[in-house]
């Protein structure tokens, strides 16, 4: 089963998905970044443990960005895994966040 | 015990006979050298008691016939019994051969104790050659099988080792079988994996379980898997197999094509060092997790790693603990303190500096422990393909020109998503396996078009917005559930022209949908990203039937790369 995990260490928020990333955890993944007030925070994804991406993971990362109104690679992409990066690069996303 | 009795005289034969037979022993007489040399031919004589003086031959020159007689380890004391007393006259007995000796006349429990001496060693040195021939065939034996092991495990560990302009490494087993173990493999992608690992141990009991690491790493590399997945793979494997004291210590890596990022998961080795490009240290990387083998639950075992970047000139070192512990002749220990004096801003080849100050730091001492290390540098990955390396296998395929098909009705399309099932025997093929998730992307997005537009007809446009994400999504589950009639055909077909393609065929019973509203899309959306993605892989895309039936090629002979 897949499961979403928000973090918040000062200014930070990690948000961690473990298992498939897609739309059947859209509702937990919202949550996980609207659910916090403050605009001051600086987000950022963790897929260390993410196995599976697909477009509608794309599309829900598009509308984190505009929803947080975040600027072009304000938000890090960690631990991305090859396999995802692959999908992540096809889509030009590198552009859009930050993969470190 | 059977003992001959050699004198001239015939009183000291029979008193002799008549003392020894009163003994349990049986006697043979011979009444002169040549004589007694004929009987210790004929029969199995344990022990000879020998006059020096008599006619035709003397004991001397009998002794010497007879010692030269005796064959490998069958030893026959021989006895002088004689009446000479001085020193030359005794040595030359020994010298001849002989074995001991007693002046005669003779005190009966004196010579009685001194045959029971004799009988002792000789058969202890009948039980030492018994002994003997026993090991030398073991040991013959061990040889012959030390010879095949060895060479089965070269062969995998050869095989393993790409020969790659980014790695370096430096292997120096402690015994024939080596405990620690070095593999290297390209990633479907054309990155590097590199595993370094030293098992409890060394010999050959550390080396058997380097030989199952050896022959998976291959194709776990080939599965694109994150270091932390292979780690997980091993760990599985080595925690059924080993005895519970065993265990091996590793760290695995992998270089993207680039040679810039460097993703790491480690267990139980030494610190690793991230090296500047002027050869000081950047950063110490210790290991982070238990060693493999260790952990039984699975569910407990850490899939994390570390991503470190590799800037230009920079390069990470890897050891076993064979180098911190290696022993000088007094019997110190190299200690860490050395190992970080190599690493000096100026010194270009660290490892050329850590194995020179290895060497003279251990001379002529006895290597007790394996020595393994291994460098990988930044910079684009290039690996010189052996002859006959595997990863050419598509372009010159002489395979079957498979075709599958499946037809999936409403029942089949509510229950799940049957994409990963079809994944599941597509990506068994070693062919299709390199490129799997891409393939997997394609189909997921042709099927996700095909139900979500073509028989749920939901529309895209209401993706435009937060809100109606939601609603999409939403809308989707309430279709789906309330979905009968309804059929996707998919269609596989591989086709063999100027390169290999797998052509897609997918056509849904919906009622068609216009694809230029979909393909229209720029990439802020958060929609109509889907068709795009199948664009860029593939190498034909064609809409058929208004829409209801998509057709693509992929291009299987084309490693996917990210640019």
């Amino acid at each position: 089963m897949s499961n979403v995990t928000s973090t918040q260490n000062g200014q930070n928020v990690t948000i961690s998905i473990v298992g498939r990333f897609d739309f059947n955890i859209l509702q937990l993944f919202r949550e996980s970044y609207s659910e916090h007030g403050n605009t001051d925070l600086k987000f950022s994804l963790d897929l260390a443990q993410t196995d599976y991406i697909d477009s509608s993971a794309l599309g829900m990362l598009l509308n984190m960005k505009n929803h947080l109104g975040a600027e072009d690679c304000a938000i890090e992409v960690k631990n991305c895994q090859p396999n995802l990066m692959k999908i992540f690069s096809i889509a030009h996303f590198d552009k859009k966040f930050k993969f470190v | 015990m059977q003992i001959l009795v050699v004198d001239d005289q015939a009183t000291n034969r029979a008193i002799l006979t008549w003392l020894l037979e009163d003994d349990g022993h049986t006697v043979l007489e011979a009444e002169n050298g040549l004589n007694a040399i004929e009987i210790y031919e004929k029969h199995e004589i344990d022990i000879v008691l020998m006059d020096v003086i008599m006619p035709v031959m003397d004991g001397l020159e009998a002794t010497k016939k007879i010692k030269a007689l005796q064959k490998d380890g069958n030893y026959v004391p021989v006895i002088f019994l004689t009446a000479l007393e001085d020193d030359k006259a005794l040595s030359q007995c020994l010298e001849s051969g002989g074995d001991d000796f007693l002046s005669k006349p003779y005190n009966d429990a004196v010579l009685k104790s001194k045959i029971a001496a004799h009988i002792r060693i000789r058969e202890l040195t009948k039980d030492i050659t018994e002994k003997h021939k026993e090991l030398t065939l073991h040991n013959s034996r061990w040889e012959r099988e030390q010879n095949i092991v060895a060479h089965i495990f070269n062969t995998a560990m050869e095989h393993n080792l790409s020969d790659c302009n980014n790695l370096r490494s430096h292997i120096a087993p402690a015994s024939t079988f080596n405990g620690d173990i070095l593999l290297s493999a390209p990633s479907p992608v054309g990155g590097l994996y590199v595993f370094l690992g030293d098992f409890t141990g060394h010999g050959l009991g550390a080396s058997i379980g380097t030989l199952p690491i050896a022959n998976s790493f291959d194709q776990l590399a080939l599965r694109h898997l994150s270091v932390g997945e292979i780690a997980f793979e091993f760990n599985k494997m080595l925690a059924t197999m080993l005895p519970d004291y065993m265990f091996c210590c590793a760290s695995i890596i992998e270089l993207n094509p680039q040679g810039d990022s460097l993703q790491i998961w480690g267990g139980g080795l030494p610190d690793a060092y991230l090296i500047n490009a002027d050869g000081s240290i950047k950063e110490t990387l210790p290991s982070n997790n238990m060693p493999l083998g260790v952990e039984k639950d699975q569910s407990k075992f850490n899939k994390g790693f570390e991503v470190r970047r590799l800037a230009e000139g920079e390069r990470v070192i890897f050891f076993t603990d064979g180098i911190i512990e290696a022993e000088s002749p007094e019997g110190e220990f190299f200690e860490e303190e050395r190992l970080l004096s190599c690493f000096k801003s100026g010194t270009k080849d660290t490892i050329g500096a850590i194995l020179e100050k290895l060497h003279n730091f251990i001379l002529d001492a006895e290597q007790r422990d394996d020595i393994t290390l291994f460098e990988v540098s930044s910079g684009p990955v290039v690996i010189n393909q052996k002859a006959g390396g595997s990863l050419s296998v598509e372009d010159n395929y002489g395979g079957i020109l498979w075709r599958m098909s499946c037809q999936l009705e409403a029942e089949d399309i509510r229950r799940a998503n049957p994409v990963e099932e079809i994944m599941s025997i597509l990506g068994a093929q070693t062919l299709m396996r390199p490129n799997k998730d891409v393939i997997g992307l394609v189909l997921t997005e042709m099927y996700s078009n095909a139900l979500e537009h073509g028989i749920l007809d939901l529309a895209s446009e209401l993706k435009k917005t937060e809100e109606g994400f939601v609603e999409y999504y939403q809308q989707r589950q309430d279709r789906l559930e309330n979905l009968d009639n309804a059929l996707i055909q998919i269609n596989f077909k591989l086709i063999k022209d100027d390169e290999l393609i797998l052509r897609i065929r997918l056509s849904d019973s919906g009622s068609g949908f216009d694809v230029k509203q979909l393909t229209g899309s720029s990439n802020e959306d958060s929609f109509g990203r889907g068709i795009g993605l199948i664009n860029r892989v593939c190498n034909r895309v064609e809409y058929l039937d208004g829409g209801s039936t998509i057709e693509v090629d992929f291009p299987v002979s084309k490693m996917m790369t990210i640019d």
